[in-house]
């Protein structure tokens, strides 16, 4: 019988011919991702297990970006023990701040390859996946023993598969797919499931956009979403290596979606979930305090693009704070290098340092009672960028920008009518 | 790990998050089982330990419970602190399943659990055979088994506590001994 990619990769992971769903296994992990969040309970996890060394060092990334920099000494202080800890044990993969990103943009970043079983102490792992590997989250026990063995246990998922046809018009982006793609069935038939990306429309997109579906399918509650690796995955990465992988023609799937990509409009998820996805003109018009442009899901260098290409020539509403938060020390310099930077600081933008920031509970940008967000981030649940008492809408980099410009939530084909792009 | 699990369930609904389980606000603190669903135990208010003042030890829940994405060890933790020793849902998130299982904290699924049975109910489960019973009127359902690794890790206590039993012989790792006395059977 034919294996789904989900299928291939763990069992080539796990040393076997053929592995079949529901069925559990050890496997090798290929890359290791350990953030601030959970580093220390981690790391005490592994000295309890009386082990000297840590197996694969040169394959785990440790990052500091919930809490970058620290705020409070007691931030400083676990930042000083994760330093430590990682010096004591060859964790060569350690990024100072300066040289770091969030997390799962740092996995992404010439690391992490196609086919690959890479994991990570957070719940928007799954985000590896838009470079063809099967990325899933794991917690502190899992990394524990994962430092000191190089395995996981893994239950073999079914997958769902979902093919891509068509391409996106203007002004629709990844990020308006992974919203649509949150109601594509009962959110109970994704769970556990793995969900495998094919077909032609997925040629049209960046390695960029890819991140951003897989990254946001991990609010479908999926294990995985990995994205079938082409050549546009291998020019990203600057080498080849397993850009080829296909399923077998036999495989088996729990179910298959069609997705027409020139059918995508512009989508924002209401408060306060994010399986609450609207067209943009349900909303529109809707006055707004902040916009946010960043986190693991929008914070690259083709999300600043877009807003810049709108922020161009145009100010930031005089009512509106602009946070823009690049995902990476990487991506931050590259957008620098172009002047993309210094457009939206001119239109009026704060620029944060490479971090989670205000999404999660522990970095800046929150926003008060009362008060209306627009965000590139991945989660919308109530206070989730702040007060319990405000609210968070989600969309693309294209339309928060249009947001920020206009002061309410707007449609980017406003903006991008006027002809002067 | 006891394989029979007796005692009175508390019953949550569909969809309950991690932070429902144990709210943000209240970790990281030492007895996380004060504040254990805090804002689902009626008349909880601001008191702590309103969940173990009602002498449940199982909670059945409707769907994906435990999701809303949190990775650290919080939502399990508080719940065996305040004395729960199973969870039987009609479906568990899969990021709250790993941590229930590496942290010893039984966890059954059963999609017909929430019509089974009412608050309050006595509830008798066999992690081995798969059976939930009510003693009250001897009616019996099915549960979906746990699987032989699973169980070898709850056996062992937790994640950690099972690698520290296997790390003499590291190629059995992950490979069930209750799969392999199946398979010489």
């Amino acid at each position: 019988m034919g294996q789904t990619l989900t299928e291939k990769f763990i069992a080539r992971a796990a040393g076997l011919q053929s592995v079949s769903p529901g069925e559990i296994v050890g496997v090798s992990v290929d890359r290791l991702m350990i953030n601030d969040a959970l580093a220390l309970v981690v790391f005490k996890k592994f000295e309890s297990l009386g082990v000297e060394k840590i197996v694969h060092p040169e394959r785990i990334l440790v990052c500091l970006d919930h809490k970058v920099p620290p705020e409070n000494v007691a931030g400083a202080d676990s930042y000083c023990h994760i330093r430590s800890f990682c010096k004591k044990y060859g964790l060569v993969g350690f990024h100072e701040i300066g040289r770091h990103g969030i997390g799962h943009q740092v996995m992404c970043e010439n690391f992490t390859r196609p086919g690959e079983i890479a994991v990570g102490t957070d719940s928007h792992a799954p985000m590896y996946g838009g470079l063809g590997a099967l990325g899933c989250g794991i917690n502190s026990s899992d990394a524990a023993v994962a430092l000191a063995t190089g395995k996981i246990w893994m239950c073999v998922p079914e997958a769902v598969r979902i093919l891509f046809e068509g391409k996106l018009r203007r002004g629709s982006t990844a990020k308006d797919i992974s919203l649509f793609m949150q109601n594509l069935d009962d959110a109970e038939n994704f769970n556990y499931r793995n969900l495998e990306i094919l077909g032609s429309g997925v040629r049209t997109l960046s390695a960029s956009g890819r991140m951003t579906i897989s990254n946001m399918a991990a609010e479908m509650d999926v294990k995985a979403c990995i994205i079938e690796p082409d050549e546009r995955v291998a020019e990203y990465l600057g080498d080849a290596v397993g850009c080829d992988l296909k399923p077998d023609l036999d495989a088996v799937y729990a179910n298959t979606f069609t997705v027409d990509l020139d059918k995508i409009e512009p989508l924002i998820a209401c408060p306060h979930s994010v399986h609450n996805v609207k067209p943009i003109r349900e909303v529109r018009g809707l006055p707004i305090n902040q916009v946010v442009l960043g986190s693991c899901t929008n914070g690259r260098l083709e999300d600043f693009l877009q807003a810049a290409e709108l922020l161009k020539d145009r100010s930031v509403h005089p009512d509106v704070r602009l946070l823009v938060i690049p995902a990476s020390q990487k991506v931050y310099t590259e957008a620098t290098a172009l002047g993309v930077t210094e457009t939206l600081l001119r239109a009026g933008a704060t620029i944060l340092p490479p971090s989670c920031a205000a999404c999660g509970a522990f970095g800046p940008g929150k926003i008060g009672a009362g008060e209306r967000c627009v965000s590139t981030t991945p989660r919308n649940f109530k206070g989730r960028i702040g007060s319990t008492d405000s609210e968070v809408f989600l969309a693309s980099a294209y339309t928060a920008a249009a947001s920020a410009i206009a002061g309410h939530i707007e449609s980017p084909k406003r903006f991008l009518k006027e002809g002067k792009l | 790990m006891n394989a029979q699990i007796k005692g009175r369930c508390f019953k949550v609904g569909d969809e309950v998050t991690a932070n429902q389980i144990i709210s943000q606000a209240r970790w990281p603190e030492a007895r996380l089982g004060d504040w254990l669903f805090e804002n689902l135990v009626s008349g909880a208010g601001d008191k702590a330990g309103a969940f173990r003042t009602m002498g449940c030890n199982i909670v059945v829940a409707g769907g994906n419970f435990g999701c809303g994405g949190k990775s650290n060890d919080y939502a399990v933790l508080a719940l065996k602190d305040a004395g729960v020793d199973l969870v039987i849902a009609q479906s568990f998130n899969r990021i709250f399943y790993r941590l229930a299982i590496d942290l010893g904290l039984p966890v059954v699924l059963c999609p017909n659990i929430p019509s089974f049975c009412s608050a309050g109910d006595t509830l008798e489960c066999d992690l081995l055979m798969g059976t939930v019973k009510k003693p009250s009127n001897g009616s019996l359902l099915y549960t979906m088994p746990l699987s032989a690794l699973a169980l070898d890790i709850l056996s062992a206590g937790s994640l950690i506590d099972y690698y520290k039993a296997m790390c003499d012989k590291p190629e059995l790792l992950f490979i069930s001994k209750y799969k392999m006395i199946k398979k010489e059977s």
